[in-house]
């Protein structure tokens, strides 16, 4: 897997992010000046009560939404100024999504579901092939490949749905709750999955989640409230200072 | 690109709406490929009609056979012009023809209506495109009988095959159903020149006459003769022109036609809007998802339009398909230009089965279009979050 | 009261998919609006005619063939028989183009005895008697035309070799769209007289007034028995049955058109089932949840079908008077008057609520099987799908 041309600098950089929305005449501010830097290879819990902004603060780190004020840049990428369409190239080759509902393609089987993402890449259908393989491999999972995924539990559609975030070889894994939907098995799975991704792949992670739980196998969790940064304690840094 | 398979399966997984929308779009382009098919039954009746080297010559005004009349002795001039081809027994390919209506009673009850009864010469039949006799025999002169065709006598009273009618009080026995390619020959009843005029009343009358002139110089030599000539009062219309000018005939047919199609077509965009409406809110998760894969808005739009068109075709080809088993059927309407019955076989071919699916198309992209905008138009983040 | 509200709300809840179908329902419940009512209008004057105990008398052999003129005096001489003149159709062009109106040969003296219901000014009637080359038209036409009193009209014959020069006397009021021209059949045979080539144009057909109106059938049958021997055997009809005899002509398109409708119907009832399908399966925990809470099965059947019933219905009621708003726009256009011998507004009969009902029986149809299954549905399933 090819490292990113950006190592130097932090992967995701924050500054100054403010973001409302409109309702009928009332401005709700989701963000209050938000400040975030991320390095790469590192791995996030974002964490904090419902309507505190930790799912809008992904979703605007993924590119899916843009900030009202203030500037982010994404693995090189300034994502405050970008258009529909730049967004959604940038998406298609730096971030792999994962969520609490997996949204999977029903009517695709998981090889399709993992290639999916592929087909927007210029590669042939064999490299797809190759890609897909060893994604769902990693996810341990390709016995499964030809299965819709009604026809897998809960853990295993998670883990395809990991599968094709990691199938385009992105940067940046974003994950909303992944862990949220599962039974505590299945999560342990999970979880064990994305720290080796973070660690033997060095993708970086951000995962929304409001399991201490799942916090715990973060290197790094930040807590919001209100749209505020209340604490960031970085674990592995504690370790190394202790 | 959304590979087209995710379309696919999908209309597969909502297959009872899927196969519930197609089927109504399908009766809405049978409905449309029946009329085409009914519109170019009608023309290639004219159109087999018309042949390049045959002339009719009828009376300077006359604007139908029917009102026509050419003096004998004019007649017998005409045959004998430089130009006219010779049939193979010697004699010229010219034709003298008197034609009347028969009144004639359908046989479903469905009213009377009238019949073109002819009266020929024998040579006439090589005049018109491959005639054959297909059951009983060929008329014999002199003794009132007469030939029509399948369609003719399964439709009327009294023009069955060994059954009779009346003309004046004179009685003509049926002998022999004959085919002549589709033409508007097919509609009438033929019997003998002098046996028809007898019996009318009208001995020697002739309403036109029929040449068949190969080379085109003499066919244009023979048209500005009559013209020019005071004393004949006469006019030659090129057989294909003649035929031509009866496709007035399907213009009724043709509004009604079209009326349907439209109509029906938009009934049916707004069927394929509200199907592909649905499918669109059904599926918010998935389209926030691809969405957020980093699939561009296009690729979207594409995919539920193709998703639209895969429908509607579909529906289409079994709205085309339904009409198959009906071609060649034959009906009957009036032509409006002579004011009797014109019968004809429904055709479906490439061109009318083309128009049934252009229709489909429409309905497809038309019907398509804003729910595929309105699925685009989804906030990702939104739609995300959708149940 | 409740039930109905509940109702309402549910329609207008997916305003979009509500709005799709009703248009849907709508344009076909035009387009069958538009066709029935072309048909509906065949049979309004079939009845109007009746009002005015008239018969038509036709050469047995149909309308090429002209009764001779002496058919009209022993018409006339029956004692039964009020009145009688000859109609004969002139069918020329005017201004060398054919011409957008009827022309035809009457007697002035007894035309606006026989028809009764058109008005017109005893001076202008006079003149229409004292003058060889007067003509008299329908105020429709005169305005259409833009004829005043004293305009000369030429007509160049097609079916007689003549050419007429007529001139506006006199301008009637009629009941219905009438857009005739008529003028004295004395003038067509003295000008034919005239012509070396024109023929005897006879009475083409004879129009009767009967003495009696509850006679009229008899009467017919004692003309045709008058002329069974003659050279010209007749086919007498009531002015209704006339009218009758020409919509029968358009033969199997008059049937083509009930096909049609009942391919629309099937395709429509599909159309409103499957968006009917639709609301209920996103509504499969709220049908539990009213389950839940003490709705009767029957309540709950009720409820749907009374949804899909309203819908279609609203549709329908849209579709008539859109169908009906078309067909006034037609008529109103100068070219097609002619096709509208009736205003629209006396097209309005029971067929409409037989449309209505139709359009309320696609809804009632298209809601059965949502309904059903919605009344059948296990409360538990039902909120399980929530979860």
């Amino acid at each position: 897997m090819t490292a990113p041309n950006h190592a130097n600098g932090p992967v995701v950089l924050v500054q100054d992010v403010c973001k409302e929305y409109r309702r009928n005449d009332m401005v709700l501010t989701v963000l209050h000046h938000m400040n975030l830097e991320l390095a790469a290879g590192d791995f996030m819990a974002l964490m904090g009560p419902s309507g505190s902004g930790k799912s809008t603060l992904l979703n605007l780190i993924a590119g899916l939404d843009v900030p009202t004020s203030g500037h982010i840049q994404v693995c090189g990428e300034d994502l405050s100024t970008a258009s529909q369409s730049t967004l959604a190239r940038w998406r298609a080759r730096h971030v792999g999504f994962i969520f609490q509902m997996y949204n999977l393609i029903p009517v695709l089987t998981a090889y399709e579901n993992v290639e999916l993402p592929l087909t927007l890449t210029p590669l042939n259908r064999r490299q797809r092939k190759a890609q897909v393989q060893t994604a769902l491999d990693i996810v341990g999972l390709a016995d499964r490949m030809d299965h819709f995924p009604r026809q897998l539990s809960g853990g295993q559609e998670q883990r395809v749905s990991i599968a094709r975030a990691i199938a385009t070889d992105p940067t940046l894994i974003v994950a909303d709750e992944p862990t949220g939907d599962l039974d505590t098995a299945s999560s342990t799975e999970i979880l064990d999955l994305m720290k080796r991704l973070n660690e033997d792949f060095g993708k970086t992670i951000v995962m929304v989640t409001h399991d201490p739980r799942a916090a715990a196998y973060a290197k790094r969790t930040l807590h919001l409230e209100d749209g505020r940064l209340v604490g960031d304690t970085d674990v592995a840094n504690a370790e190394t200072i202790a | 690109m959304i590979p087209l398979k995710y379309n696919i399966r999908s209309l597969r997984v909502r297959w009872a709406t899927t196969l519930l929308t197609s089927l109504a779009i399908g009766v809405v382009v049978f409905a449309s490929v029946l009329t085409f098919g009914m519109i170019d039954g009608i023309e290639h009746a004219l159109r087999m009609s018309g042949d390049q080297e045959d002339l009719i010559v009828m009376r300077q005004g006359a604007d139908s056979e029917m009102t026509s009349n050419v003096q004998p002795t004019v007649a017998r001039e005409l045959v004998n012009l430089q130009g006219v081809a010779t049939s193979e027994d010697g004699s010229p390919m010219a034709s003298r023809e008197f034609i009347t209506i028969l009144l004639n009673p359908r046989r479903n009850g469905a009213g009377t209506t009238n019949v073109i009864l002819r009266g020929l010469d024998p040579v006439g039949r090589q005049l018109r495109p491959h005639f054959k006799i297909v059951e009983g025999r060929d008329i014999e002169a002199g003794v009132n009988e007469a030939i029509t065709t399948r369609a003719i006598a399964e439709r009327f009273e009294n023009l069955g095959l060994g059954e009779s009618f009346l003309v004046n009080n004179v009685s003509f026995t049926v002998v022999g159903l004959f085919e002549a390619d589709g033409s508007s020959a097919e509609s009438e009843v033929w019997t003998d020149l002098r046996d028809l005029t007898t019996a009318q009343r009208y001995e020697g009358a002739i309403s036109v006459v029929n040449l068949r002139v190969p080379d085109e110089e003499d066919r244009r030599e023979i048209v500005d003769r009559v013209r020019g000539d005071e004393q004949f009062k006469l006019k030659v219309v090129p057989e294909v022109e003649f035929f031509e000018g009866q496709k007035s005939s399907t213009i009724a047919i043709k509004v009604v036609a079209y009326l349907i199609a439209g109509f029906l077509t938009i009934g049916a965009m707004f069927a394929s809007a509200n199907t592909m409406y649905a499918a669109v809110s059904s599926r918010g998760r998935e389209i926030g998802t691809l969405r957020a894969v980093g699939f561009p808005r296009r690729a979207i739009l594409m995919s539920f339009l193709l998703e639209s068109l895969v429908l509607c075709l579909l529906g289409g080809v079994l709205g085309c398909l339904g009409t198959l088993p009906l071609n060649g059927l034959s009906g009957g309407t009036q032509n409006l230009v002579t004011f009797s019955e014109i019968t004809f076989s429904f055709r479906f071919g490439p061109a009318v089965l083309l128009q049934g699916m252009t229709l489909a198309l429409a309905m497809g992209l038309i019907g398509g279009i804003l729910p595929a905008i309105r699925a685009i138009r989804l906030e990702i983040t939104n739609a995300l979050r959708e149940r | 009261m409740k039930l109905l509200l509940y109702i309402w709300r549910n329609v207008t809840r997916n305003k979009l998919r509500s709005g799709l179908t009703i248009m849907s329902v709508g344009f076909s419940l035009a387009l069958m609006t538009i066709l029935y009512g072309y048909l509906a209008m065949q049979d309004v004057v079939g009845q109007e005619a009746d009002k005015y105990d008239r018969v038509v008398v036709l050469n047995k052999l149909g309308f090429a063939s002209p009764l001779p003129i002496a058919h009209v005096g022993r018409v006339r001489a029956l004692d039964s028989v009020a009145s009688a003149m000859p109609f004969a159709w002139f069918g020329g062009n005017y201004e060398n183009k054919q011409a957008m109106f009827a022309q035809f040969a009457v007697d002035p003296e007894v035309a606006f005895d026989i028809y009764g219901e058109l008005e017109i000014a005893a001076d202008q009637l006079e003149a229409f008697q004292s003058n060889r080359q007067g003509a008299v038209c329908s105020r429709a036409l005169a305005d259409q035309m833009g004829w005043g009193l004293g305009d000369r009209i030429p007509l160049q014959g097609v079916i007689y070799p003549i050419d007429l020069d007529l001139k506006l006397v006199g301008v009637f009021d009629a009941p219905g769209n009438s857009g005739s021209i008529w003028f004295d059949w004395k003038y067509l045979d003295e000008e034919s007289k005239k012509s070396p080539f024109a023929f005897d144009p006879g009475a083409g057909s004879i129009y009767v007034k009967c003495k009696d109106g509850d006679n009229v059938e008899a009467v017919c049958e004692e003309i045709d028995t008058m002329f069974g021997n003659s050279e010209n055997s007749t086919r007498t009809r009531t002015e209704a049955a006339f009218a009758r005899m020409f919509s029968e002509m358009l033969g199997d398109v008059q049937m083509y058109i009930r096909y049609i409708s009942l391919a629309v119907v099937f395709s429509l009832a599909l159309v409103a089932g499957t968006a009917m399908a639709m609301s209920m399966r996103e509504r499969t925990t709220e049908v539990a949840v009213l389950k839940a809470i003490g709705f009767s099965k029957q309540r709950v059947l009720a409820l749907v079908l009374g949804e899909s019933t309203l819908i279609a219905m609203l549709g329908g009621l849209l579709g008539i008077a859109g169908g009906v708003g078309a067909l006034a726009l037609v008529a109103s256009v100068p070219a097609a008057a002619m096709m509208f011998p009736v205003p629209v507004s006396g097209l309005v009969g029971a067929w409409m609520f037989g449309l209505v009902a139709v359009a309320a029986g696609i809804g009632f149809v298209s809601g059965l099987v949502p309904a059903v299954l919605a009344s059948q549905l296990s409360v538990v399933d039902g909120l399980r799908r929530v979860v």
